[in-house]
């Protein structure tokens, strides 16, 4: 009979007798070594050398080439090789982008598999580390520092969410329920590594030393407001924190993060970019290009996921029919991790580690942390209009990442209950304080309208600044007079 | 009862009559929102094969227009979408064209054997208070010309797009690769998007990020990203982030053979954006010059280059490094009796009109305006104070082209002195037409007509 019909032989002995000529990607190769706490190198996290970790400080031409697959002529004509017991196996073939094996059971790839990927998770729903769960360690200065900022985080949001609806702010949107995320990736990173947020995240600024009062500027638009009054409250940005002005469309952030994470790339910086979107920003067709060149450019840049189950009022099973996000970095050749977004040691451990991959392999990996939108989804919005409340308090309540992670710092003994009244009644203060005095500050001046639009003014522009003042002059009563000429 | 009744009446008098008439229609005051919502349920009522979909639709859309149609009408004619503009869009094509039988172009371009047309794209837009708010050289040797000498000139320069590893499809980046290395000057993945948002974040950190666009055709993916996020960039982080160091190449225009697909003009749609510049150069010492100022120009830049004058022309261009200035308009051919403004190829087809004009007496002075946005008012104001009459052309389609805004400016600025309306000679308002560029294309002799009639006034 044709040669074509024998069975092909399983796929590892075969690569065994080409070893060396298709390279197998790392991922398919995560050995448990992974999971050892104290990580260290490259070496210890994917469990292989993969090739020369630290080459590409130097100039190796490895740098481009060594974990790609290797790019094969096309139409070669099949190899007839002999095995080890003198069968002969022709099934495989050069196709460009490497050696396919053939086979001839048709068989079409599940679209959804029998089991979903796992969700990495530390501490049980009653903060209590779980048996034999692997995770980076964290000293009691910086659990401390991550479970008051957490805090602070909700009462910042609680309290400007009241101020939008008295009125004294004219937008807001919370990140409650996502604390865990917000505060423990930014505690898994270095002021550093450059931040591309979408604009729930601003726990990564307060992390990283935004003030309260810097906080409530931004959101009342005063002369202080380093935005200078130009876009909606929560629109943070900040340069010396290295967190980047958050702007409204959707995903627009993701190819950005990739050509700045090429940038310090070819700066050799010790340093990774990340970026965050929620499940609905996987949706836009930024997502698909961002992690496609993320791949492809060898991009040092971490992709968070806040997988909250909602675009506004959008659930998860009308955005995708996939496994959640985490399955979509294999499709690009990206590492991918699935974790509880409500764990805070869970996250915090899981972005330690990819920042670690990120920075020494020099290649893009992919978090999708689960959690839940708690809020809704900004002011202008009523989820009960299209979800249970039942199932809002059920995560408010039994699945609070802040309760759960207060919970194990009790049980550390190094937080009490005593140490919660103080805080949150310091922050209450502090921030009520700061709403009155970005509100009795003055506006930015009028000027601020034309500058920025480009590096120096153009002469249109002064031209529009002129009339605009005589048309100020002639009708005060059309503008607000707190924004001075 | 009744006001039902005449309700309904008026609307079967619009239909039959085809004629608008409101004043049979007896109506409550309502808002716009509750209007559009009326109009939807009229919509899905009246045509069994009407759909509305988009984000959030669903529960009623974030501004209620679409509330309680998926009551009525049930989920499978009103669904939310997954977040993807492009998927909407792309969607609703599709979906058109099978109930009736790339929505502008569909039609023509199928010779009316397909149509869109069931397909309305709605979007809330405009301000809302709290809201605010995307020698002997070739041009091509010149093209490689120029971005050596930025990659020499700063360390931190880099050029990518599609294909531009080779050399490029019109063999603009030559040698580019092998002279600086791949990690300066590479290819990257089919995706304009992707594209132009990597660049932005490349020169958000300091690099001069060039970016090529294989056809000015293709840029409308990155059209957001260049829109709302480069054009954006500085002005609301507060002047703390910029990407002035990007630079998107792009070759546009008519090339005589090129279709709907390679010969477009999309110059005026980026005119509209405040934050970015548009520079069109007209031959090849131009676009070198202009190329290496747009390139180290602290603000993005859009550079559309002429892929008619690829090949086609030739000039002795220096080979230093020079710098054209942005924003400044060039008097090519001094004359007395008509301004005539233009830029890129048209200039050359402007020319040979202006020389035919000159032997029937009438002196033209042709304007090569070179930076769209910001543009140089003061030069072609100079100018038609001077002559009284003006004339624009351009390849792209006249309506909404950028010829209206030099227009409606200079109108502003000289009406007393104009002799004559202002003249526009320009692309018909269709899609760019294959067999039929000839009839498409502001030639010299519509321009000489209209030379003539203007100055006959």
């Amino acid at each position: 009979m044709a040669i074509w019909l024998r069975r092909s032989r399983n796929l590892a002995h075969y690569l065994k007798a080409e070893k060396g000529f298709w390279k197998v990607p790392n991922q398919t190769r995560l050995s448990p070594c992974f999971f050892n706490p104290e990580i260290s190198s490259s070496a210890t996290l994917t469990g292989e050398n993969c090739g020369n970790p630290p080459s590409f400080l130097g100039n190796s031409p490895t740098l481009f080439g060594s974990r790609r697959f290797e790019s094969i002529k096309a139409g070669r004509e099949e190899l007839d090789l002999e095995d080890e017991n003198g069968g002969h196996q022709n099934q495989a073939m050069d196709f460009p982008g490497g050696r396919i094996s053939f086979t001839s059971e048709m068989r079409f790839v599940s679209e959804s598999p029998r089991e979903r990927i796992p969700c990495y998770r530390v501490l049980d729903d009653n903060g209590h580390p779980i048996m034999h769960s692997n995770f980076v360690e964290v000293s009691k200065e910086e659990a401390l520092k991550m479970y008051t900022s957490m805090v602070t985080l909700e009462t910042m949001d609680t309290i400007l969410y009241e101020a939008q609806r008295q009125g004294r702010i004219s937008f807001y949107v919370t990140s409650i329920g996502e604390e865990a995320i917000n505060i423990a990736t930014a505690a898994a990173l270095t002021p550093h590594d450059v931040v591309l947020p979408q604009y729930r995240e601003p726990g990564v600024l307060l992390w990283r030393g935004f003030t309260l009062q810097e906080f409530a500027n931004q959101c009342l638009g005063n002369k202080a407001d380093y935005g200078k009054g130009r876009q909606m409250p929560i629109h943070y940005g900040s340069n010396k924190h290295n967190y980047f002005t958050v702007s409204s469309p959707i995903a627009t952030q993701i190819p950005q993060a990739v050509g700045a994470a090429y940038s310090l790339k070819m700066d050799r910086k010790d340093a990774c970019v990340v970026t965050y979107f929620g499940d609905g920003g996987t949706s836009e067709g930024d997502f698909h290009a961002g992690l496609n060149f993320a791949a492809v450019m060898e991009a040092p840049v971490v992709f968070i996921c806040r997988n909250n189950g909602w675009a506004i009022s959008t659930p998860v099973s009308q955005q995708f029919r996939s496994d959640g996000v985490v399955v979509k970095g294999k499709a690009y050749g990206i590492r991918s991790i699935r974790v509880d977004g409500n764990d805070a040691l869970a996250v915090y451990s899981a972005t330690r580690t990819a920042r670690e991959m990120a920075i020494t392999e020099q290649k893009p990996i992919l978090i999708e942390a689960l959690t839940y939108r708690v809020g809704h989804h900004s002011t202008s919005d009523d989820s009960t209009k299209y979800r249970l409340v039942d199932e809002i308090e059920h995560w408010k309540t039994a699945r609070n990442p802040i309760a759960r992670f207060r919970k194990w710092v009790n049980g550390t003994g190094w937080w009490s209950d005593e140490d919660e009244s103080e805080l949150r009644a310091n922050v209450r203060k502090q921030l009520l304080q700061a709403i009155q005095v970005a509100e009795k500050a003055e506006k930015p001046p009028i000027s601020d309208l034309f500058t920025d639009v480009y590096e120096s003014l153009p002469s249109n522009l002064c031209e529009q600044e002129e009339l605009l003042r005589e048309s100020i002059k002639r009708h005060p009563q059309d503008y607000p007079s707190d924004v001075p000429t | 009862m009744a006001r039902n009744l005449r309700r309904v009446c008026g609307l079967s008098l619009i239909s039959r009559n085809g004629k608008r008439d409101l004043s049979t229609s007896e109506g409550k005051p309502i808002n716009l929102f509750s209007a559009i919502n009326q109009a939807l349920h009229i919509a899905l009522d009246s045509d069994p094969r009407a759909y509305v979909f988009g984000e959030d639709v669903g529960f009623g859309g974030v501004f209620r227009c679409t509330t309680g149609l998926a009551d009525r009408f049930g989920k499978q004619r009103v669904f939310n979408t997954p977040l993807c503009e492009q998927g909407i869009v792309g969607f609703g094509i599709g979906l058109a064209a099978m109930i009736v039988n790339e929505a502008a172009k569909f039609r023509y371009r199928s010779g009316n054997q397909f149509n869109c047309g069931g397909l309305t794209i709605r979007a809330p837009y405009g301000a809302v208070g709290h809201g605010e708010h995307y020698h002997s050289q070739s041009p091509e040797a010149f093209f490689c010309h120029v971005p050596r000498i930025k990659l020499y000139n700063v360390l931190f320069a880099y050029v990518f797009g599609e294909d531009v590893g080779f050399g490029g499809v019109f063999r603009c980046t030559t040698g580019l690769a092998d002279r600086f290395g791949k990690q300066r000057v590479f290819n990257t993945p089919l995706c304009e998007q992707g594209i132009v948002g990597f660049g932005i974040g490349l020169a958000a950190m300091g690099n001069r990020a060039i970016a090529e666009i294989q056809f000015a055709d293709y840029i409308y993916p990155a059209f957001d990203q260049i829109v709302n996020e480069a054009a954006k960039f500085r002005y609301r982080s507060g002047n703390q982030f910029n990407c002035g160091g990007l630079t998107i190449r792009a070759p546009y225009g008519a090339v005589g053979h090129g279709g709907h697909y390679h010969s477009q003009s999309p110059e005026a749609f980026f005119c509209h954006v405040p934050g970015i510049k548009v520079v069109i150069p007209r031959s090849p010492r131009q676009a070198k010059g202009l190329l290496l100022s747009s390139i180290r120009d602290p603000n993005p830049v859009v550079f559309f280059e002429p892929k008619w004058l690829y090949r086609l022309a030739v000039e002795e261009v220096p080979e230093h490094d020079y710098m054209l200035p942005l924003s400044e308009a060039e008097v090519i051919r001094e004359g007395s009796d008509i301004t005539l403004v233009g830029w890129g190829a048209q200039l050359s087809v402007m020319e040979e009109a202006c020389v035919e004009a000159e032997k029937e007496g009438i002196s033209c002075e042709l304007i090569d305006l070179s930076t769209l946005i910001p543009w140089d008012k003061e030069t072609v104001e100079a100018s038609v104070s001077k002559t009284g009459r003006l004339l624009i052309s351009h390849e792209a389609p006249v309506t909404g082209g950028f010829g209206a805004e030099i227009s409606a400016s200079i109108v502003e600025r000289c009406f007393l002195r104009l002799e004559a309306p202002v003249a526009r000679i320009c692309g018909l308002d269709t899609p760019f037409p294959l067999v039929f560029e000839p009839f498409y294309m502001p030639t010299k002799n519509k321009i000489l007509d209209a030379i003539k009639s203007t100055v006959n006034y």
